[in-house]
């Protein structure tokens, strides 16, 4: 139970982080994670998950964040 | 312009998580093959966090006991909750049954005694252990031999003496004691010895399934549930396995008990084989006083039937 609330607020931060900020700072915040638990040793899901993530957030950030202004400046 | 602008923009982005992917491949490529080296960064980028964690894990200061005692109570208290939302939920069900119970006892006859209510006015220490004095004596109806009760079917004891106004307990944990009990959920019979210090002590032979739960009833004594069995000592090398039985009620917290008008009706076993005896020697018997001579004229044989069916036209 903990550990289901645990990995529900990792999800959470994570996806107000990506769109906020951004998540590529999410991948070396993976590697990091993955080596410190030791899963490069087996399989770095959570780098692989970071991967997929930001390229999947970088379509789809776009469509959720109107950046009108931005499209005008470089016109 | 302005879609161009964009195209060039989309491009760039493209091209942008490209690098990114690509160079994060190589990163998960250059970890698998030396997991030592991200392993070795990620220990000490994550040490504060790691240093955080053992401290509130191992730390006995006030503030992560603090958080600790509290996340174990909420627990705590939510384990209570549900044991007691079962518990109200098995008291009905126990409440229904016993109601059906009592129905049915009154169906087939057998009426519930009625009983004297009595304080204890002494127990150990200040009398012997297993021994207790109660207010209510021969006055009052008490005799010798009448089981005592707490609750509606616990029975403890049996008086033993029989003073004008008051009387003594013994209760079956007293050494010496010993009745016949039936143990349900090992579905045995055995001798309940009494053990003295508030305990009694049952034993049975091995590979019967005594186990810590087990409900000892006294079946001479109706409705007389003794206790439940608290502890089993078993070692495969004896012949018998014994269980300890301790009463429901620490004595020194039992203020009333419930005393039974008629004293256990105990049948020694040569008074049931005189018994039996007497019942089979009747069976055998045949009354001939009552027997009355019935005669009839009737004649008709199967023979005779026949000749008449034969000859008739």
């Amino acid at each position: 139970m903990i550990i289901e609330n645990q990995i529900a607020i990792a999800v959470l931060l994570s996806g107000w982080f990506t769109f906020r900020v951004g998540a590529l700072w999410l991948i070396p915040l993976a590697f990091l994670l993955d080596g410190y638990f030791g899963a490069f040793s087996d399989i770095p899901y959570i780098s692989l998950i970071a991967c997929v993530w930001y390229i999947i957030s970088e379509y789809i950030r776009p469509r959720l964040i109107v950046q009108s202004h931005s499209y005008e400046k470089v016109a | 312009m302005k879609v161009h602008s964009r195209l060039n923009s989309k491009q760039s982005k493209e091209k942008r998580i490209a690098r990114v992917v690509f160079i994060a491949v190589i990163v998960l490529i250059l970890g698998m093959m030396v997991p030592r080296l991200l392993m070795f960064a990620g220990q000490v980028v994550l040490y504060p966090v790691h240093s955080v964690h053992a401290w509130y894990q191992q730390s006995t200061a006030r503030l992560p006991m603090y958080i600790k005692d509290q996340t174990e109570l909420i627990s705590k208290i939510t384990e209570l909750e549900n044991k007691l939302s079962v518990a109200e939920s098995t008291n009905l069900t126990q409440q229904r049954l016993y109601e059906e119970n009592m129905w049915l006892r009154q169906l087939l006859g057998v009426n519930p005694e009625e009983r004297i209510a009595a304080a204890v006015i002494a127990r150990p220490t200040e009398l012997p252990y297993d021994l207790m004095q109660i207010d209510r004596g021969e006055r009052d109806g008490i005799k010798v031999g009448a089981p005592v009760y707490i609750g509606i079917d616990n029975v403890i004891g049996t008086i033993i003496y029989v003073a004008p106004t008051y009387s003594f307990v013994e209760l079956f944990t007293s050494p010496g004691f010993s009745a016949t009990a039936f143990i349900s959920g090992a579905d045995v019979m055995a001798t309940v010895e009494g053990y003295g210090s508030g305990v009694a002590r049952v034993s049975v032979p091995q590979g019967i399934p005594l186990s810590v739960g087990n409900l000892v009833h006294v079946p001479s004594i109706n409705p007389g549930v003794f206790g439940r069995v608290e502890f089993v000592e078993n070692q495969p090398s004896q012949p018998e396995q014994y269980g300890y039985i301790a009463l429901n009620k620490p004595i020194s917290g039992i203020s009333y008990v419930a005393v039974a008008r008629e004293p256990v009706a105990v049948a020694s076993v040569e008074v049931v084989e005189q018994r039996v005896r007497d019942i089979m020697r009747d069976a055998l018997k045949v009354d001939t006083k009552n027997f009355t001579i019935a005669s009839t004229t009737a004649s008709s044989t199967l023979e005779k039937l026949d000749e008449t069916a034969t000859t008739a036209p």
